[in-house]
């Protein structure tokens, strides 16, 4: 096969979508030429840049679309107020004290700021109530009701201040937004010194679900691959990420390290890797740390 | 309780088991809706329209294709009708009216965002626009493909069979999609 039909072929072989024998002779192409080589990585980092650009629409909105077809499709019951249904269940005396637990999660799952606070009485829309925390019943006909509120908080300040470093590391964990969790990652790449910012990121690097999120956190932990935790990680990536482009960055990675104490694990990706591109690259590094491809 | 079981148990008019497979799919359905049309208010429709058909018509289903496919169909044709009326009518689904006049959705989200490497964002957000401008240029049915192989992680096949076409066809979409964003995007990689 020549360049131009493997070309042809890259976008499937990204996709992990050509058949046995077209992918093979694609591996083959590749491993002997530098040109095609570095046309999939060009290819995939594009396809690391569309997902960056994704659009994840809220959890609010996903909230309010299953309250409305709930409404629609549960049978023939007109929508009955929160606490109204809560009464209904649980009138007095049957019970006196109820664990909220039992409830669950009601509406919306807000991670941001929520506030508990006593009030006396209230009658909220089940759109306000993120979560019961207890239910009591006070013996007169009346019932007390702990409920988390979502409530969206707006904070400016600069990133020495602690408050703002927790909640880019919240974000960094939490955020469903995959581009939060990107610009968290970058904003925070520099305080990669701190403990409990490397222990988020090695966290990020081997569970973020977003392989461009990954690719982020393995950038900032670059500096510290001398650490046993990281090292770790590394090893860890190599062996069981689901992405290609994050394996070879790993790679890349103990390369400029001229980490010998992982050649072990590259050795051990040779043995055990699909993707005849990542192969290569571990047989580069390999030969550049002067070592052997396979154990004796 | 399985996936056969529970639509067995929502074909026979328990709402529970109706909610449980609706929660098994509406989260991937809301997003690729979402991702596609880049709005709030045609998502829901979308959301609301296709799983009402589904609740309507759910007695119906006789196992001759999977679930999966059978609701990605409805979901796809709603996506591909909404994305046809808006190629008609010229509709720009990237600008948004404000006070402020005319601005681009991803302008409003990145305002939002903590930036503190103005250069940096500024790529960032120029390669978003640039990867939006191009997602615009494709047609309907490569947008399709391109989102569903993509973000959803549907197999060639299983895209082919909820479209309606064949794994070629698919195959040839996604190609010319790939490359359309590949000689766009080319002063960026």
């Amino acid at each position: 096969m020549n360049c131009e039909e493997i070309r042809a072929d890259l976008t499937l072989y990204c996709y992990g979508e050509l058949e046995g024998e077209a992918e093979e002779l694609l591996e083959q192409h590749l491993a002997a030429c530098p040109a095609c080589q570095q046309e999939l990585l060009q290819l995939r980092q594009m396809l690391a840049g569309v997902d960056e650009a994704q659009a994840e629409p809220s959890a609010e909105l996903l909230s309010r679309c299953r309250q409305a077809l709930h409404e629609i499709t549960a049978p023939s019951r007109a929508p009955v107020p929160f606490w109204q249904s809560v009464w209904e269940r649980f009138s007095p005396p049957a019970w006196a004290l109820r664990p909220a637990a039992a409830l669950g999660l009601l509406a919306i799952g807000f991670a941001g700021g929520q506030v508990y606070e006593q009030r006396s009485s209230l009658s909220p829309g089940p759109e306000q109530i993120a979560r019961v925390r207890a239910i009591q019943g006070l013996g007169d006909g009346n019932v007390r009701i702990v409920y988390d509120e979502p409530r969206v908080r707006t904070v400016s300040g600069s990133l020495q201040q602690d408050e703002i470093q927790t909640l880019l590391l919240a974000a960094t964990r939490e955020a469903n937004d995959p581009g939060l969790r990107l610009e968290s990652v970058d904003l925070l790449r520099n305080r990669c010194n701190r403990d409990d910012v490397r222990q988020v990121f090695l966290q990020t690097l081997l569970k973020d679900q977003n392989p461009a999120v990954r690719v982020r956190a393995l950038e900032a932990l670059r500096p510290y691959t001398q650490e046993d935790d990281v090292r770790r990680a590394l090893s860890a990536v190599l062996l069981t990420d689901s992405s290609p482009n994050v394996r070879v960055l790993a790679i890349d990675v103990l390369v400029d390290r001229h980490a010998y104490d992982m050649v072990g694990t590259l050795q051990q990706v040779i043995r055990n890797e699909d993707n005849d591109y990542v192969r290569t690259r571990c047989l580069r590094a390999l030969g550049a740390m002067s070592a052997s491809p396979g154990t004796f | 309780m399985d996936e056969a079981a529970l639509i067995r148990a929502a074909q026979a008019g328990d709402q529970e088991a109706f909610e449980s497979l609706v929660r098994l799919y509406d989260q991937n359905v809301l997003k690729l809706a979402y991702s596609l049309l880049r709005s709030n208010e045609d998502a829901y429709d979308i959301y609301q329209e296709a799983f009402l058909r589904v609740h309507k018509n759910l007695k119906n289903f006789r196992f001759d294709c999977s679930f999966h496919t059978w609701l990605y169909r409805i979901v796809t044709n709603l996506c591909l009708d909404t994305l046809r009326k808006r190629k008609v009518r010229k509709e720009e689904p990237s600008t948004i009216a404000t006070e402020d006049g005319i601005k681009d959705r991803f302008d409003l989200v990145a305002e939002e965002r903590p930036t503190l490497d103005p250069q940096r964002s500024l790529l960032s957000r120029e390669l978003k626009n640039k990867i939006q401008d191009v997602l615009g240029t494709f047609t309907p049915r490569e947008r399709m493909v391109f989102e569903l192989r993509h973000f959803q992680g549907m197999r060639l096949r299983a895209i082919g069979e909820t479209l309606g076409t064949t794994e070629e066809a698919a195959k040839n979409c996604l190609f010319r999609a790939t490359q359309k964003m590949r000689s766009a995007l080319g002063e960026y990689v």
